[in-house]
């Protein structure tokens, strides 16, 4: 299980900040701001991304 | 055929099959082909029937389209962020590059030393093979699945297919010739840039299963691409300063 984990989701902080990024596009499309949601999830999946990469350099 | 399906599914196929080759020529250079081989082809049959089952099943539920699409477009923004992040750090020397040669060393000195090393040696081989091949497979079913949504004219499944087996087949016939794990391979910059496009395709297609409406239609993968090739520059080029200024 362990392996099937590593080799799908890798990183857990990477889903979370990914789903994340859903939910607020989501939420952007049900209030009506379809061409906003793109860019709400494109941001937070960058801060995910960009941010997950400095906390490795903490280590 | 969608040939920037094919192309991209070669070069992040590429990637995994050249690492599936070191584990293989260590065992069969080490123990003998015999078992190496009886490995491989094991995790090569047992990848094509995951493949078959998966494809087929997702063939099904086409009529879940915004569900598949959100679903597939978060696996594949997990792997491409993966490999995005990794890069970055390589790139920025957090993280010492993929060295082919090194794996090769430490794989056969396991071997050298295993008990029983025919069962190791095809054991090895087996789990290199579809540990490896598993994430070819995820990404051949995602990509091709995916593209199956936007296009009813071609077939996207079998372009990501033909893109794996194509480097699958070169990898192998290169590797047959050399006898070498293949340490030439530009890996870590592959892996960079079938990042950038597994996450450009993950945004957009868990966009467009979202409901987000993308200026430009199809074009807008360009711009994305291009965010975050900026993006994990720039990050690159900061940490980079930052450890010169640690150190």
């Amino acid at each position: 299980m362990k392996v099937l984990y590593d080799l799908l989701i890798g990183d857990s902080r990477m889903l979370v900040g990914v789903l994340l990024a859903f939910i607020l596009a989501y939420s952007s499309v049900r209030v009506g701001q379809p061409e906003w949601a793109g860019v709400v999830l494109l941001a937070v999946i960058l801060l995910t991304l960009l941010g997950v990469t400095w906390v490795k350099t903490r280590r | 055929m969608n040939w920037i399906i094919t192309l991209t599914t070669f070069l992040a196929a590429s990637v995994e099959w050249v690492e599936a080759l070191t584990i293989v020529l260590a065992a069969g250079l080490t123990v003998g082909w015999r078992p190496a081989l009886r490995g491989t082809f094991l995790g090569l049959g047992v990848l094509a029937v995951s493949v078959a089952v998966l494809g087929l099943a997702l063939a099904k539920l086409v009529f879940l389209k915004g569900v598949l699409q959100i679903i597939i477009g978060l696996f594949l923004l997990l792997f491409g962020l993966r490999w995005l992040s990794k890069a970055t750090l390589r790139s920025a020397g957090f993280v010492a590059l993929h060295d082919e040669e090194k794996a090769f060393a430490a794989e056969t000195s396991h071997l050298q030393k295993a008990a029983h090393a025919q069962r190791e040696a095809q054991v090895v081989s087996f789990q290199g093979v579809l540990l490896e091949g598993l994430e070819v497979a995820f990404i051949v079913i995602a990509f091709g699945s995916s593209a199956a949504f936007k296009t009813a004219t071609e077939n996207p499944l079998l372009s990501a297919i033909v893109g794996a087996l194509a480097s699958l087949v070169l990898v192998v016939g290169v590797g047959f010739i050399t006898h070498k794990p293949l340490s030439r391979v530009p890996e870590n910059t592959l892996k960079y840039v079938v990042g950038l496009g597994l996450s450009s395709f993950g945004v957009f297609w868990s966009g467009e299963g979202l409901g987000v409406v993308w200026p430009g239609a199809d074009l807008v993968l360009l711009g994305l691409l291009l965010i975050f090739l900026l993006a994990t520059q720039g990050m690159v080029v900061w940490l980079r300063q930052r450890r010169a200024q640690e150190a």
